[in-house]
């Protein structure tokens, strides 16, 4: 189906393109995303209880897994350039932090990129990403089923004791919670064969604006709290900001 | 490339075949029509080795068959047992769905596909003698059947292994028939199966999916000063006393239970995740109720969760003929 996508756009493309010059090959831009993870405008440093959440909570983070998907860009001119790709993301498997989208994008001037964070429904279908994404990111049945949209972890000190959290997010029996993101600051020129768009998950902003997130409130799991599901889904839209670096990482 | 190599597999094979006019072609493998359990996703089988009834067969002869031996003391049923679901005391991990596993034994040494931890089994563990087998009669004549080869060679014993292993699936349990709405849970194991899959229990992100395993390698908290487990085999620090999720699957069949057996009964396994967890530095963030000791449940709710967990127990698996050595 993916084909047959790519080559329908193609073709259109190409009768275009036949129309206006004489080059065979349409101008277009391959997109590679780079996701980075900060806490506090930093690079986020794993495993180091030295963090602080906004009512004074210290944590770390140990595990950042998620999916990004229907990323789109948005020419000035008012058409949308939607690719069709899920992406997961693990911060521990380098291979996961770079990606290049399976479609390439025309040259032109974009006004900006939207993509969604976790699945739409339609997507979010248990044992329709595959065996090895089913085991590390099934949602269970029992809650409504499909995919955990992300798996953050980490530990927090609240009264001298150190305890982990899970702070997981997903569809909760039938309610979807995912983010759809208009990235801020995001428009550019496609005009060279490469461009790099780093996308950067500020991961202290889960945890505030607009709640101010308290671990032990909420306590460690929080997958079958729709309350928590629907916060976790305010906070996260102003999460992920981009920028477009030189250079590949 | 997988795909040529069986063409030119093939392409040899009728050649060395031609080159004998007197002889009959019997290189005609019957192709195997793999039942794979509702619910489950499909197996991926390698394109260089399609199941065969004739392939099948041999390697369960094989799998019966103390030959494999560089001692000839000990086949792999000695050890792996059917009505145990393919284990023994202490720390024989089941052979049970293993079409669909990738990350093999407790310590995860090996990644890849079943020929690849044949591969392990057969030459770095069974040290077989190739000539044990190139002087049996029996044995030329079923390699001949199964893979149209004279020459008797690893990579066949191992591919028939294989092809035996990828049968030995289990998707016929009281859970499963619940699933296909065939059967019904009592209350008790309703409960159970309500804390298993919720973070009540929390059990299903490590025991996940229709394999009740994910795949994965964890530290679940077994001990303040674990053994290395994974450390062992990447030496990174951070895989200290990460062991691989075994299935649940017949688990009722798989006493005693952990990598070194230290459990006798489901309910000790059940105790300790309600309240016996011990931290160490690389616990995974996923028992995270290591700070309360473990998940805190009633002695009811570990009555349930025990009840749920031997409705994963699948009777006719363990009992199934085709999966027994061949007596005939
Ligand atoms: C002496 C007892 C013994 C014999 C004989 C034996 N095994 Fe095992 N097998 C084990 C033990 C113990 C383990 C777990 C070891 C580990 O993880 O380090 C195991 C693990 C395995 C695994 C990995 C399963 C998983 O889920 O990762 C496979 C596959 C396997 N054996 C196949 C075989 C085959 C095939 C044979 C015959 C060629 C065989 N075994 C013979 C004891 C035995
Ligand atoms: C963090 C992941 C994780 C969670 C959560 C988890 N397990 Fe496990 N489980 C494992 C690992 C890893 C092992 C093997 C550990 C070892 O032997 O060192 C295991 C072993 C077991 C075994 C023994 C299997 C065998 O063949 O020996 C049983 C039974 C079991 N778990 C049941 C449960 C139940 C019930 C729950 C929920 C209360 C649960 N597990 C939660 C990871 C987990
Ligand atoms: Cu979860």
């Amino acid at each position: 189906m993916k084909t047959f996508r790519v080559s329908v756009f193609a073709f259109i493309l190409a009768t275009f393109v036949g129309c206006t010059n004489n080059s065979i090959q349409p101008e277009a831009t391959s997109v590679n995303l780079q996701f980075l993870h900060l806490v506090d405008n930093q690079p986020l440093e794993l495993d180091n209880i030295k963090y602080t959440n906004a009512v004074g909570q210290a944590y770390s983070i140990k595990t950042v897994k998620y999916f990004v998907s229907r990323v789109t860009f948005h020419k000035t001119d008012g058409t949308d350039i939607a690719i069709p790709d899920i992406h997961y993301v693990d911060i521990r498997d380098e291979a996961t932090l770079n990606y290049e989208l399976s479609e390439k994008i025309p040259y032109g001037s974009y006004s900006g990129i939207s993509f969604v964070y976790g699945l739409v429904p339609e997507d979010n279908v248990t044992g329709s990403l595959g065996l090895e994404l089913d085991q590390l990111m099934e949602w269970p049945m029992m809650m409504g089923g499909g995919y955990h949209y992300m798996k953050l972890e980490g530990e927090y000190i609240s009264d001298d004791v150190i305890t982990f959290f899970n702070f997981h997010s997903g569809s909760l029996n039938g309610v979807a919670y995912e983010i759809h993101v208009d990235l801020p600051n995001s428009s550019f020129d496609a005009n060279a064969s490469n461009l790099n768009v780093g996308m950067a998950m500020e991961i202290s902003n889960w945890f505030q604006n607009p709640v101010d997130w308290d671990f032990a409130y909420w306590g460690s799991g929080i997958m079958g709290n729709a309350d928590a599901q629907a916060t976790v889904q305010m906070n996260g839209t102003d999460v992920f900001s981009v920028n477009f670096p030189e250079t590949a990482l | 490339m997988r795909i040529k190599a069986v063409g030119s597999i093939f392409l040899l094979a009728s050649a060395l075949l031609s080159c004998t006019p007197d002889e009959q072609p019997d290189y005609t493998p019957t192709a195997y029509d793999l039942k794979i359990p509702k619910g489950f996703p499909a197996m991926e089988i390698p394109d260089d080795n399609p199941m065969t009834v004739e392939g099948i067969e041999l390697g369960r002869m094989l799998y019966y068959d103390s030959i494999l031996d560089q001692n000839q003391s000990r086949a792999c049923a000695t050890c792996h047992v059917q009505e145990h679901s393919f284990t023994s005391v202490p720390d024989v991990l089941p052979h049970v769905n293993l079409g669909w596993s990738y990350n093999w034994l407790w310590k995860g040494d090996v990644q890849g596909s079943l020929e690849d931890i044949m591969e392990f089994e057969v030459q770095h563990f069974f040290f077989t003698n190739l000539d044990n087998l190139k002087s049996d009669a029996a044995y030329l004549g079923l390699f001949k059947k199964a893979f149209g080869t004279d020459e008797i060679t690893y990579q066949h014993i191992e591919m028939a292994l294989a092809q035996f292993l990828r049968t030995l699936n289990s998707g016929n349990a009281k859970f499963d028939k619940v699933q296909r709405g065939e059967a019904q849970f009592t209350n008790q194991e309703n409960l159970g199966f309500e804390l298993f899959f919720t973070e009540r229990g929390d059990c299903f992100h490590c025991h996940a999916t229709a394999f009740f395993t994910d795949g994965q390698l964890h530290n679940n908290a077994l001990d303040t000063d674990p053994d290395p487990g994974h450390f062992d085999i990447s030496g990174d620090p951070l895989d200290f006393g990460k062991y691989k999720s075994p299935t649940l699957r017949n688990i009722e069949y798989t006493a005693p239970y952990m990598h070194d057996g230290r459990f006798a009964t489901l309910e000790e396994v059940v105790n300790f995740y309600s309240e016996g967890l011990q931290p160490s530095p690389t616990v995974d963030p996923l028992m995270k109720q290591l700070s309360n000791g473990g998940v805190q449940l009633s002695e009811d709710e570990k009555a349930a969760l025990v009840a749920f967990l031997k409705t994963l127990s699948d009777e006719e698996f363990v009992q199934n003929p085709e999966f027994s050595r061949n007596t005939q």
